[in-house]
């Protein structure tokens, strides 16, 4: 009889409380989401590539999953105290009737553990397929399709995840359970009463609006202007004032929805409707606050996810595919003619030598080989706060010197303007890492400033040049000079680093198939003989770092604002029925005033509406002044983004946001439906 | 003139066989326009079931129930939400006001419920709360209210759409004998003045000697009828009213 009890309940409940299933299952899928990194395809291709950074990112995955447990904790809890509290006259009435609290413990753990199990047999083979739709779309995207799918269905997360989803079940039974038996029989039975309703002063709610807003509006002004992010004070402060403005804006918004209520306007019941949202607005603002910041730290990890996504083009089409070093074997003919031989010639379009070298000095006298005091004061003149020692360690007194030539060869083959320097003109190299200056080093350049080399007087002039001169990491060069041929040749005696670097031929291969034509190629080498004795770099190393911090950086970040998302739609959706139950008894008296089914339900999905669009319309002006002060503060030195690159972006985030919240409300919406019909039917108390 | 509300040999079986129960057991009576009834009986007499169903809560096993010559066991969804609101108005013994709306709100509820002009409606709004004296109460809320103010309150809500037949369940329940007089007075006063027909379910026989009419139920049928007789005065009706409640006390084998 009394497993029966369970199994009807059970049954039940899951069929009643949608919420609180999908929350269970969305918890299950974000704990294995995380716990399946190790086995998805990208990441086992990039083991093989940049396996030491890989070790750290799997070291994080176990932060990331104590993480998961703590924020699904939160969700756990929230969908089974709604789920409890629904349920609360029923345990009374279990207890009146005899039932020891003991076994009533015994029933709901029962209970718990079956909607567990369901969960667990519906959420695991759902996570799966999850994990398979996200490794397979990665590898799409990436372009690896070619070393063959491996299924991600890995044991050891299966089990983790149902360890860590037990976990945080049975700890969020256990504090519940226990709040339920410190009750009183008749608390339970009786419905908890409407809270009491302060009326508060209009002014003093007045007052709390517009100091949130001048709150939210200073922080926006300092972050936008820039000035938040000078100092880790400042940024502090910023968000410090942002919080206390998201919060006053929640705790003043009654006066408005008061304000709108007592202005009565049309439509059934909408009195009663906004008298609704006011109570939420009240009792629930510091929920609300909470969720609409949810929310926005959602918005934020999710644009910076994708926008991390799309900003990095693996496809450069400046790069040079190969670099070879230590030719001692012979000439650049010599390996060309060697490339030819294991056939691999017709791949590269170019095959070209870059020297690089260093003045020769007498002595060691490495200071005064270079005198660049013009440039530096030129360049103090323009910013004097630019910081010098980022600016001068390169030129120095012993710069790196590049052959014209050689530097002008590599260029046409990579689609680059030449740098024209005549007799007497020097020309400026910086590495791209190094190049944030650029406009105030082309403001340099175009005055011409004198230089000395060697003893020789120079000119330096054109552009400041960036684009890559090997492959990826032979050599951290920050800066150099460019130098005619002629002073080159006398000024290093001969004595230069040699690298022949090769660009692959552009037509023979797509985007997609990239990656597996670095690979075939290094393949290739690596069995041949002259693979073995000559060191070479395959842009490939360098794609695998950059393909780390993407998928990385993307994974986790957009995981993080699912995660949030998903938090802090429960705790709304929860929130609100809660707070509906709680007003039960109101809509029973418009039941008895004759309000039919279909009326409570307009004003209970318009009441939904406001509830969720009320944070959610806070977090949409907030993101668009973050995503301004992100731009400001972070984005501007690193992506000269033009609009139509964000746009795509933002579009995306819109609708990821868009869709989610709508199957909340929906779920929400339906919920509420199904609780008012349990009160259609008017009933006398005697 | 034709009644109000008919009611035709209404039964009311709850249970099968042996354990069956006769909740109502063929009542039939009829209420005329700007009549005030009133009905009596002991718990269980079947009061509740009557008044259950003569708001559409629940179905009669046999019987018919007209209300303006319509008969409401022929309703059936929206349009039984609509008779409840609009052809009948409601005083319950809790009050049932919805305790975040303002007293003004609470009043018009019914009217954004179900509509109606919203001229007739300002009007009646005016009059009501004039007649009622709650003009000062209209921006509080219920918890700022005294049991007396929040019945007249209701009163003026159960009246807003000038109902056909206003259903009182026990209006002075919850309140003080110096309130329920207040309020039995009002709702006298609107009976005759205004001529609204009052079906009222009560224990208090202070409250009931405000009708022109008492019918007592015991056992699911009707006991015992009064009339208040022209030119009787509330004190003589409220006697007549003590004895049949002493006969209903004693039970029938001691009495009958």
């Amino acid at each position: 009889m009394f497993f029966k009890l369970v199994f009807r309940n059970s049954l039940r409940s899951h069929k009643e409380n949608a919420l609180f299933m999908s929350s269970l299952v969305i918890s299950i899928i974000a704990f294995y989401v995380v716990l399946s990194l190790k086995s998805q395809d990208v990441m086992r291709y990039l083991q093989s590539l940049e396996s030491d950074a890989i070790r750290k990112l799997f070291a994080m995955i176990g932060v990331l999953y104590g993480f998961t447990l703590f924020i699904i904790f939160a969700l756990v809890y929230f969908a089974s105290k709604y789920q409890i509290e629904r349920r609360s006259h029923e345990f009374g009435v279990y207890i009146m009737m005899g039932m020891k609290r003991t076994k009533l413990l015994l029933l709901l753990l029962l209970e718990d553990i079956s909607s567990s199990a369901l969960a667990l047999v519906i959420g695991l083979p759902v996570s799966v397929l999850i994990t398979e739709v996200i490794s397979l779309v990665t590898v799409k995207m990436v372009g690896i399709g070619f070393m063959g799918h491996q299924t991600t269905l890995s044991w050891n997360a299966v089990l983790l995840t149902a360890a860590g989803f037990t976990a945080v079940k049975l700890a969020s039974f256990l504090i519940l359970s226990f709040k339920l038996l410190r009750k009183e029989v008749g608390t339970l039975l009786t419905d908890a009463p409407d809270n009491v309703r302060k009326k508060g002063y209009p002014v003093v709610q007045a007052v709390m609006l517009v100091l949130g807003v001048v709150c939210l509006v200073f922080a926006y002004k300092r972050g936008i202007s820039g000035s938040a992010w000078e100092q880790i004070q400042a940024m502090r402060d910023t968000v410090i004032l942002g919080l206390l403005g998201t919060i006053l804006l929640f705790r003043g918004m009654r006066f408005v929805i008061d304000l709108i209520a007592r202005k009565a306007p049309s439509g059934k019941l909408s009195v009663f409707t906004f008298r609704q949202i006011e109570d939420t607005v009240i009792f629930k603002s510091g929920t609300m606050a909470i969720c609409s910041l949810l929310i926005l730290t959602a918005s934020a990890c999710l644009a910076a996810g994708i926008g991390t996504f799309a900003s990095y083009d693996l496809y450069d089409t400046k790069r040079v595919d190969y670099t070879f070093t230590n030719i001692f074997l012979g000439t650049e003919e010599d390996l060309i003619a060697k490339i030819g031989e294991i056939g691999l010639s017709d791949k590269f379009s170019y095959l070209g030598e870059l020297r690089l070298g260093h003045p020769k000095i007498v002595g060691d006298d490495f200071d005064s080989a270079f005198d660049g005091k013009e440039y530096e004061e030129l360049l103090d003149a323009l910013d004097p706060k630019f910081e010098k020692h980022m600016q001068y360690q390169f030129m120095g007194g012993y710069p790196f010197l590049i052959r014209l030539s050689d530097f002008n060869s590599l260029m046409t083959a990579m689609g680059e303007e030449p740098l024209l320097l005549r007799d007497g003109e020097l020309g400026l190299y910086r590495s791209s890492d190094f190049a944030a200056s650029e406009d105030l080093d082309n403001q340099v350049l175009a005055q011409k400033p004198h230089v000395t080399l060697a003893g020789k007087e120079f000119v330096m002039t054109g552009t400041m040049q960036s684009a890559p001169i090997v492959t990826d990491s032979f050599i951290t060069l920050s800066g150099a000079l460019i130098v005619p041929d002629a002073d080159y040749d006398a000024f290093t005696c001969g004595d230069s680093e040699v690298y022949i670097n090769g660009i692959l031929d552009r037509t023979k291969y797509t985007r997609s198939s990239m990656v597996e034509t670095y690979t075939k190629i290094n393949e290739t080498l690596d069995r041949s003989d002259f693979g073995k004795v000559m060191d070479y770099e395959s842009y490939l190393q360098n794609m695998g770092r950059q393909l780390f911090y993407l998928v990385a950086a993307s994974y986790i970040t957009i995981y993080l604002a699912l995660i949030f998302l998903v938090v802090a739609n429960t705790i709304l959706g929860v929130q609100f029925l809660m707070g509906q139950k709680r007003s039960s008894r109101r809509y029973k008296t418009l039941v008895k005033l004759g309000a039919d089914h279909k009326t409570l339900y307009k004003s209970s999905k318009k009441q939904i509406n406001w509830y969720f669009g009320l944070p959610i319309a806070v977090t949409a002006a907030s993101t668009y002044f973050a995503a301004r002060a992100l731009f400001t503060g972070i984005l501007s030195s690193r992506t000269k983004t033009n609009l139509s690159d964000i746009i795509p972006i933002v579009l995306i985030v819109v609708v990821v946001f868009c869709l989610v919240e709508c199957v909340y409300m929906h779920i929400v919406k339906r919920s509420s439906s199904r609780f008012l019909e349990t009160l259609m039917t008017p009933e006398r108390e005697e | 003139m034709d009644p109000v509300l008919r009611i035709e040999s209404l039964k009311k079986y709850y249970g099968k066989g042996d354990s069956q129960t006769k909740a109502i057991d063929g009542i039939s009576f009829e209420v005329m326009p700007g009549e005030f009834l009133g009905i009596m009986g002991a718990s269980g007499s079947g009061k509740s079931t009557l008044l259950n169903c003569i708001a559409a809560v629940i179905k009669p096993t046999s019987g018919s129930i007209e209300m303006n010559g319509k008969d409401i066991g022929k309703l059936s969804g929206s349009k039984i939400a609509n008779y409840r609101g609009r052809e009948m108005g409601y005083l319950f013994q809790n009050f049932e006001l919805i305790d975040n709306l303002t007293g003004k709100e609470n009043i018009l509820l019914p009217v954004s419920l179900h509509g109606g002009s919203e001229k007739e409606g300002t009007e009646r709004f005016e009059r009501l709360t004039e007649y009622l004296e709650i003009k000062e109460i209209l921006n509080k809320f219920p918890t700022q209210m005294s049991g007396g103010e929040k019945q007249r309150i209701a009163a003026a809500r159960a009246l807003i759409l000038n109902p056909g037949l206003i259903l009182c369940d026990e209006p002075t329940g919850a309140l003080d004998s110096k309130n329920a007089k207040a309020l039995m007075t009002k709702l006298s006063g609107l009976n005759q003045d205004e001529e609204a027909t009052i079906l009222m379910v009560t224990h208090d026989s202070n409250a009931a000697s405000f009708c022109s009419r008492i019918m007592f139920i015991q056992d699911g049928t009707l006991f015992h009828e009064l009339r208040k007789e022209d030119g009787e005065n509330r004190e003589a009706f409220y006697d007549r009213i003590l004895k049949v409640l002493a006969q209903l006390g004693g039970g029938t084998a001691n009495v009958l």
